[in-house]
């Protein structure tokens, strides 16, 4: 119980501070209070955090489990819920606007944020990601006040909703094939049963329920993530969203997607790894191609951003895929070597990419928030020409972000790129009794991968030459507030310094990728050596 | 090369397709389910006035799917686990429970196909309140009683009379024109149609070769082992398969619910707050006159 209370502290915190906002916003406080206060509770959390890593670096119990991996992901949480707030300071500066909701709504969305990386347990996973579900749909709704923010919101909502009964469904037949709803109990089930230690054990065929549960929860989660073919309302959405919600959908729930795939892959897949694989190779490569193709056709900053990140979507999901081999070979008792090079493992690539990915989304639109008006945002990318000449140190922070997302080295998203890559090359399969050679299909995604990163750099180059190659069409004058342009910076000086020296960062998820499997294997050790 | 491609995609460039079992069983599934799919392409509202000939001859069509799924044999009956007879979906044997469960089934199909073909949605929501009071007879029968009172006092009781509230509060002139008849029938019946057919190839081959619940069948593991130590100390996470009719019910779903989910419990406290208090924000925030785009 104390280990449950000392994971879930810095929640519980967040939690009741997200409920004292929303009771604050009724009474008639001065509401540029309401954006440090947030902040302030952000810091207090990552404390909080620090000191329950202190009293328990790995572990956990029967709803939660943290890791040090977990840890990481919530350090990075709260620091871009931070950027995130600080963006939208000077957007809640207008009279009759409810900050106090809009604080608290936002604090119980990151708070659901780093419960869907705790969580350890089925249901505990779906409530978590519905609590970061349903203040977007509200943050969806206040964002502007015009019909197309509304047929947005409505868009978004009714999706939402449809994708959580999917998920929803195959988590249900999980639990239907299992009979648990706890993560390890529902690995010892599925490993006593499909990759039992005993090797003259009789191994079942995985069952096709199994496979039906997989491919419902690859559809809700896919959603999330905006992967192709769940992509169909990111263009709409995003294009109808004001710049801060569409960051807000560009880095929130990719986050939930990928860290929920990381807790569910490896626990509820034992027995599956082979149809997870495919779903996720296909997913892949179909989603990189399709969203960099259709963002070389848009005009609207927006919606190529948002074509954008369902492409980016399609790279953390090759990490995914490689994840699932690794976790087959360590099942079958053979050491998974992705990390041989020095470099960590399929899933931990993943998270890599998506910290890349995340510090460069949050920075972009916050620099689109800054460059905007209230009445006039920037939608057609030839709003941003000759940015450099009228907002050159701004315009160098959008070169940078774009830089990073194209995959540029030193920057952040060439690390992030790498590592995927590499880890797909590192997919090894057997041949004859000794020998090793590339496994055909990993080697056409990283091939398919590698393609996509150079249509990619065509539309991210193409909008850097017009910031920066072109004369201005007429003088942008940015309202969105000093908060704003502060949080771009940052955000600018985190993918340099992210991109400079990734030594950490990658030393620690191979660390951390290490742990993990010893831990796996551990667990499975102990379940079967129970009398 | 080529053979690990093949790996890859077995069940797509398998061996030649008519003699593949595999494809006369999706075959089969398809061809059962097709009057189903017909009959609700039929009764979805379109533009122009309903024709009850058309509506009754779309029921009639349903009616015979569902038929032909109780008794039409969906695969043979090689590999089928001891015990069970018959290779139709759910098998017809006689016992009271039996006529039971497919009485209520029907009716919970029926008022659902009626729900999504009705052109008033007053009437959608009357026939969604019995989908769910016939399903409630369904968990009766699995002895879920609280799930089914449950279902009953929530969904009924509440949900479906708020439903009745909204539609007559948003829309006091009637409905209106986009409401009233179905934009992409063809599209949404031939989903409906592959999904339902996928789950019912893929419960129907669980439950022929794999028996009935296949892992969870806690009893019939070793002593000893975790998962009978689990089923041991969470009586109610087990699925009532009739071997444990003992099992604690309602008090057992208490004490699980408040002792093991606790903290989920929790957590839907926090998701119905920031949705109440989403839900006042929303209505109290107005599109601005001058925004609106007549």
């Amino acid at each position: 119980m104390s280990e449950t209370f000392s994971i879930l502290l810095p929640h519980v915190v967040l939690a009741v501070a997200g409920a004292l906002f929303l009771l604050a916003g009724t009474f008639s406080i001065n509401r540029r209070l309401f954006g440090p206060a947030a902040i302030g509770v952000l810091a207090v959390v990552g404390w909080l955090l620090y000191g329950s890593s202190l009293v328990l670096a790995e572990g956990g119990a029967i709803a939660v489990r943290s890791g040090a991996i977990t840890q990481g992901f919530q350090y990075c949480c709260l620091a871009l819920g931070a950027l995130i707030i600080l963006q939208s300071l000077s957007l809640q500066q207008e009279a009759n606007s409810p900050t106090g909701e809009f604080y608290g709504l936002l604090l119980l969305l990151l708070d659901g944020l780093l419960l869907v990386s705790v969580a350890n347990d089925l249901i505990m996973l779906f409530l978590s990601l519905e609590l970061i579900s349903i203040p977007t749909y509200v943050l969806l709704y206040l964002g502007r006040k015009d019909q197309r923010s509304q047929e947005a919101a409505v868009k978004y909502f009714l999706l939402s909703i449809f994708s959580a009964a999917m998920l929803l469904y195959g988590l249900a037949f999980i639990y239907g094939l299992t009979g648990s709803t706890q993560f390890d109990a529902i690995q010892n089930v599925l490993t006593e049963t499909y990759a039992p230690r005993d090797p003259d054990a009789l191994v079942p065929n995985p069952s096709i329920l199994g496979v039906v549960a997989l491919v419902l929860i690859f559809a809700g989660i896919s959603f999330k993530l905006a992967a192709v073919p769940f992509h169909f309302y990111a263009p709409d959405v995003y294009e109808g969203t004001s710049a801060f919600n569409a960051g807000i959908l560009a880095v929130v729930p990719k986050a939930a997607g990928i860290i929920a795939l990381f807790r569910l892959v490896g626990h509820v897949t034992v027995g599956f790894e082979g149809t997870g694989q495919q779903l996720a190779l296909i997913l892949a490569g179909v989603t990189m191609t399709g969203g960099n193709c259709l963002a070389l056709l848009q005009t609207n900053v927006r919606r190529m951003l948002a074509y954008s990140s369902v492409a980016h979507a399609g790279y953390m999901l090759i990490g995914f895929a490689v994840g699932f081999w690794e976790q087959s070979q360590l099942h079958s008792g053979l050491s998974a070597n992705a990390g041989s090079l020095g470099l960590p493992g399929g899933m931990q690539a993943s998270l890599l990419y998506l910290l890349a990915y995340s510090v460069a989304s949050v920075g972009l639109f916050g620099a689109l928030i800054y460059l905007g008006r209230p009445g006039r945002q920037i939608e057609h990318i030839d709003d941003l020409t000759g940015l450099a000449k009228s907002q050159p140190i701004v315009a160098i922070a959008m070169a940078l972000f774009l830089f990073s997302m194209a995959g540029i080295p030193p920057l952040p998203g060439f690390w992030g790129k790498f590592s995927v890559f590499a880890s797909a090359l590192s997919v090894k399969q057997a041949v004859g009794e000794f020998g090793f050679q590339l496994h055909p299909a990993f080697a056409v995604l990283a091939v398919v991968g590698v393609l996509n990163a150079a249509i990619g750099g065509v539309y991210y180059l193409r909008l850097i030459a017009l910031i920066f190659l072109h004369e201005p069409l007429g003088a942008p004058r940015p309202t969105g507030g000093r908060s704003a342009y502060a949080a771009t910076l940052i955000a600018a000086v985190g993918v340099v310094l992210l991109g400079l020296v990734p030594g950490p960062v990658f030393h620690f998820l191979q660390k951390s990728a290490g742990t993990a499997n010893q831990t796996a294997t551990a667990a499975t050790a102990t379940s079967s050596e129970l009398p | 090369m080529d053979s690990s491609l093949l790996d890859l995609f077995p069940p797509i460039l398998g061996a030649s397709l008519l003699q593949n079992p595999q494809v006369l069983f999706a075959l089969r599934v398809l061809g059962v389910l097709l009057p189903a799919f017909l009959g609700i392409y039929l009764m979805l509202p379109r533009g122009g006035r309903d024709s009850h000939v058309v509506r009754l001859f779309g029921g009639a069509l349903v009616t015979l799917s569902f038929v032909l799924l109780v008794t039409f044999p969906l695969s043979s009956s090689e590999g089928a686990v001891d015990g069970s007879q018959g290779t139709a979906l759910w098998g017809l044997d006689n016992t009271l429970e039996c006529y039971t469960f497919h009485a209520l089934a029907f009716v919970s199909v029926a008022c659902a196909v009626m729900m999504i073909t009705s052109r008033n949605p007053v009437y959608s929501a009357i026939w969604f309140a019995m989908v769910l009071l016939s399903n409630s007879g369904l968990y009766l029968l699995q002895q879920a009683e609280f799930l089914a009172a449950a279902t009953i006092i929530v969904y009924a009781g509440a949900i479906v009379v708020t439903f009745l509230f909204v539609i007559m509060l948003a829309q006091p002139n009637g409905a209106a024109r986009y409401d009233r008849f179905s934009r992409e029938g063809l599209l949404s019946a031939v989903t409906g149609l592959l999904l339902s057919g996928v789950l019912i190839a893929a419960i129907h081959l669980v439950s022929r070769t794999e028996g009935r619940a296949p892992v969870a069948d806690a009893a019939a593991r070793p002593a000893g082992s975790v998962v009978a130590i689990q089923a041991a100390a969470n009586p109610t996470s087990l699925l009532p398969d009739g071997k444990n009719p003992n099992a604690a019910h309602v008090a057992g779903l208490g004490k699980s619910l408040f002792r093991d989910h606790v903290v989920s419990v929790e957590i839907t406290g926090l998701l119905l707050l920031a949705a109440v208090v989403g839900a006042m924000l929303i209505a109290g925030h107005r599109i601005e006159e001058s925004h609106v785009r007549k």
